[in-house]
């Protein structure tokens, strides 16, 4: 019985080897103007099995702003709002965005507020009492990219294998990405160049 | 504070005159408001008075200067899709701070007339957020230029600059609309309208649209009165 087990953990072993995951790496290749965006990397083969465990991100209501004003998540994902005010000051958190538009009621000191996001695009959310609190939620299409305040370097870790393209959520509305397929294989992905270009 | 509302509302509704009856044409009329959340209103009137809501049983909420002040926005807008109609001009300056105005709604095919005070050159640009195609560009104007830019993109869109990012104004761009820009409680009317079916727009950049379909017989008049909130939008 015991070597019984042992043939299976070594199976499973060489099973998770098969499936191993590896980093792709490279470099925001942006004109000045373009400020925040997000790389992510969405597969090609349907066979590729992601991790989609759902997590839950916070976002703080402070000195009524929201911190962070921009969030990167996966679809499939939920945020929860919670108001970190130190006296008492309500938030309202709504959203008229054709994607996911909902309207949380209202949340006291303390409270914490939770919307699900399924489908990937952008959300626009405010508070209805307060004129400063505007923020914006990147839904992608799984969890594998990377948040960044500037063009700059990349990595974005644990890809399974399999063929890839990887994009970028542009946030300035002139610019956009231009694709790159990729294949990830045994090693590491490196020195990729990810132009941002006029649309 | 019940009593005080219904007053108000009285008062405020016998303000709008119904327009003048043409013969074989028809109008519709109204007012347009904005109003906060109701859990924010039910709040303001039922609190202890020892928060920011204190002095609402003094009559009215007590607005923070970083709170929306629902009864004084000046941006808010009606629209009525109708056939026929000539391209209008909107005015915009830019200033380094920021447009002149948050927001505009006009017809697909109307132009903005921008003055460009930011002392430098601007390259205004329109886009649709959701669509990475929709996209309007307009030639570079120099600092303390004025031109005209006629909008060829239609849904809700976002009139930008490509170097400045405090420049920003949201358009929403409807075929053949004509649309007022109003203040909260403000009365609106579309007259000698020919009999038929229109759609009317009720919209604050902040708290969405409305829409409503409308048909216009001849020799009546049509009231339309319409509060936007948080919920009224999202539940309509």
């Amino acid at each position: 019985m015991k070597k019984l087990s042992f043939y299976f953990l070594l199976t499973y072993l060489s099973v998770q080897q098969a499936v191993a995951a590896q980093s792709v790496s490279g470099h925001i290749d942006s004109p000045e103007p373009v400020k925040q965006l997000v790389v992510y990397a969405q597969p090609e083969d349907a066979s590729i099995k992601l991790n989609q465990a759902q997590k839950t991100v916070l976002i703080s209501q402070k000195d009524t702003e929201f911190h962070p004003p921009l969030t990167a998540i996966a679809a499939g994902d939920k945020v929860q709002w919670a108001n970190d005010e130190g006296k008492e000051i309500d938030h309202n958190i709504f959203s008229l965005s054709p994607l996911t538009s909902f309207d949380l009621g209202l949340g006291g000191k303390g409270s914490k507020l939770e919307q699900l996001f399924k489908n990937p695009g952008v959300v626009n959310y405010y508070c209805s009492a307060h004129k400063n609190m505007e923020g914006k939620i990147i839904i992608l299409p799984n969890r594998y990219y990377q948040l960044l305040d500037r063009p700059g370097d990349f990595l974005i870790e644990n890809l399974p294998e399999g063929n890839w393209t990887l994009n970028a959520v542009v946030l300035h509305l002139r610019y956009k990405a231009e694709p790159i397929q990729l294949t990830v294989g045994k090693t590491p992905v490196k020195d990729l160049t990810l132009k941002i270009v006029k649309k | 504070m019940k009593y005080l509302l219904l007053l108000v509302v009285l008062m405020l509704n016998a303000c709008v005159d119904a327009p003048k009856v043409i013969k074989g044409k028809g109008a519709v009329y109204g007012m347009l408001s904005a109003d906060s959340h109701p859990l924010f209103n039910w709040k303001a009137e039922h609190d202890s008075g020892s928060s920011i809501y204190g002095e609402t049983k003094q009559g009215g909420i007590k607005y923070q200067d970083n709170m929306v002040n629902y009864a004084k926005l000046d941006e808010l807008y009606v629209g009525l899709v109708q056939a026929n109609l000539p391209p209008q001009l909107h005015h915009l300056t830019a200033t380094a701070d920021g447009m002149s105005q948050k927001s505009i709604a006009l017809a697909t095919g109307d132009s903005i007339q921008i003055h460009n005070n930011t002392g430098r050159s601007q390259n205004f640009f329109v886009a649709n957020p959701g669509s990475d195609s929709d996209i309007q560009t307009f030639p570079s104007l120099v600092a303390g230029a004025t031109a005209n830019y006629k909008i060829d993109l239609e849904g809700d869109l976002e009139l930008l600059s490509e170097d400045n990012d405090a420049l920003k104004t949201l358009l929403l761009s409807k075929k053949n609309m004509l649309a007022k820009r109003l203040s909260s409680g403000d009365s609106y009317q579309f007259d000698n309208l020919d009999p038929g079916n229109y759609q009317l727009i009720f919209w604050y950049w902040r708290l969405g649209k409305i829409q409503q379909a409308v048909q216009i017989q001849a020799e009546e008049n049509i009231r339309v009165d319409k509060v936007l909130t948080v919920d009224s939008v999202i539940r309509h």
